[in-house]
């Protein structure tokens, strides 16, 4: 997959798959990596920035297994600004696989 | 590349972040690769599906809406001048011209005397000169007045001797007969001194100038050697001093040498580093010192030449 259209779409996954529920870094990587495949370093500086845009809020938590994980949580700030995203995601979607659509048609 | 490792490069690159922020992303990627482990992955493999090290960094940075490429300036910081530092490198600064402006001062002073030397010499020199010639001008015409005076007073005894006889013998012719002699004699006597004073005068004037270009040519040799032995002492100087630098520098390569065979040798490194530099500095600055011919004494033969 072209990695331009990636990089603009990871951010409405990431968005997406903390708002089912508050998630660590790791089990992110994971969910967001079934969906595309993507450079599992950079969901962490995206973490990062979303964070300190007050998209995301963090808190700590003991696990059975090693040390304490951070856990993301979407604030309500990150649930406004994701589903704007959608709908833009929808829109250009939609105008580009009907673009596509219209190509087809004529030939 | 292990864990570990990876961690530190990565902290390399986040050096500009708070310390608390760079632990904390550590921290994240350390626990990722924990997490591989656990999956039952090697180090190596978990590192390696981060990808670049750099574009991780960047990215990293971006968030923070850092300039990547802001390291490497970060990176020079730690070499960079203080506050403080830098002041008292102005201090330095200050001495080093306030030194450069009193050698330059020197400089121009010594310059400055050996050119009003040099103008005296050639003042002392031209009046000497024409003190010669003169005296010989003089002299040619003190002579020439003492023979018109002799010879004009031989003419009158001549005349007056002579006068009595052809006085006595014919009175029309007499009177015609002395004018003639007399005025051949004159004429003779006339040319003769023209010329005995015309060739002594040549002579005189001769003498007078070869002694001013002999004069000269001294003055010219004394400069020339002077100069010759004010740049060769400099030359030798700088030689010697070029010579030293060479050896120090023979020093410094075996030094190093040994240094790094596990010599404690670092501080003779340094000083021998340090006497590079000086004796370079020193050969130059020698070097530097030497007259060249189209300085002031050049320019002192250009206006002797004006006869």
């Amino acid at each position: 997959m072209n990695p331009q259209f990636k990089k603009g779409v990871l951010e409405l996954i990431v968005l997406e798959s903390v708002r089912k529920k508050d998630m660590y870094g790791y089990e992110l990587v994971e969910e967001v990596s079934e969906v595309i495949d993507v450079n599992e370093g950079t969901i962490y500086p995206l973490l990062k920035r979303l964070t300190n845009e007050h998209y995301f809020e963090t808190y700590l938590r003991e696990s059975s297994e090693g040390p304490p994980r951070k856990y993301y949580h979407l604030t309500a700030a990150g649930i406004l600004y994701r589903d704007s995203l959608a709908a833009e995601w929808e829109e250009f979607q939609e105008r580009v696989s009907k673009f596509l659509k219209e190509r087809d048609g004529y030939e | 590349m292990n864990k570990e490792k990876f961690l530190q490069e990565l902290r390399g690159y986040l050096q500009v972040l708070e310390d608390q922020e760079q632990e904390d992303i550590l921290e994240e990627y350390s626990q990722h690769i924990d997490m591989k482990l656990q999956k039952g992955l090697s180090e190596e493999e978990a590192i390696r599906d981060f990808g670049s090290m750099k574009e991780l960094a960047a990215e990293i940075l971006e968030a923070y809406h850092v300039k990547p490429g802001f390291r490497q300036r970060n990176m020079t910081v730690p070499f960079s001048l203080t506050k403080k530092e830098r002041e008292s490198g102005k201090f330095f600064r200050s001495v080093a011209d306030f030194w450069k402006g009193k050698f330059a001062a020197a400089v121009h002073g010594g310059k400055n005397a050996i050119q009003w030397l040099g103008r005296k010499c050639r003042n002392f020199a031209d009046w000497a000169a024409r003190l010669f010639r003169r005296k010989n001008d003089y002299g040619q015409t003190a002579e020439a007045g003492r023979m018109q005076e002799r010879i004009s007073v031989g003419t009158d005894i001549d005349s007056m001797s002579q006068l009595p006889e052809r006085y006595g013998r014919n009175d029309n012719g007499i009177n015609q007969n002395i004018k003639q002699e007399i005025s051949n004699k004159e004429m003779n006597q006339e040319s003769n001194k023209g010329m005995m004073v015309s060739g002594m005068g040549k002579l005189l004037r001769g003498m007078g100038r070869g002694i001013g270009m002999l004069w000269r040519g001294f003055l010219g040799l004394c400069v020339w050697g002077l100069r010759t032995a004010w740049n060769l002492g400099w030359l030798m100087l700088s030689v010697f001093c070029a010579c030293l630098a060479m050896i120090a520098l023979a020093g410094f390569g075996t030094l190093a040498v040994l240094l790094f065979q596990g010599y404690p040798l670092a501080g003779m490194l340094i000083i021998s580093l340090g006497a590079i530099l000086c004796f370079g500095a020193l050969a130059c600055g020698a070097f530097s010192m030497r007259i060249r011919k189209n300085g002031t004494i050049s320019q002192s033969e250009g206006e002797v030449q004006y006869e």
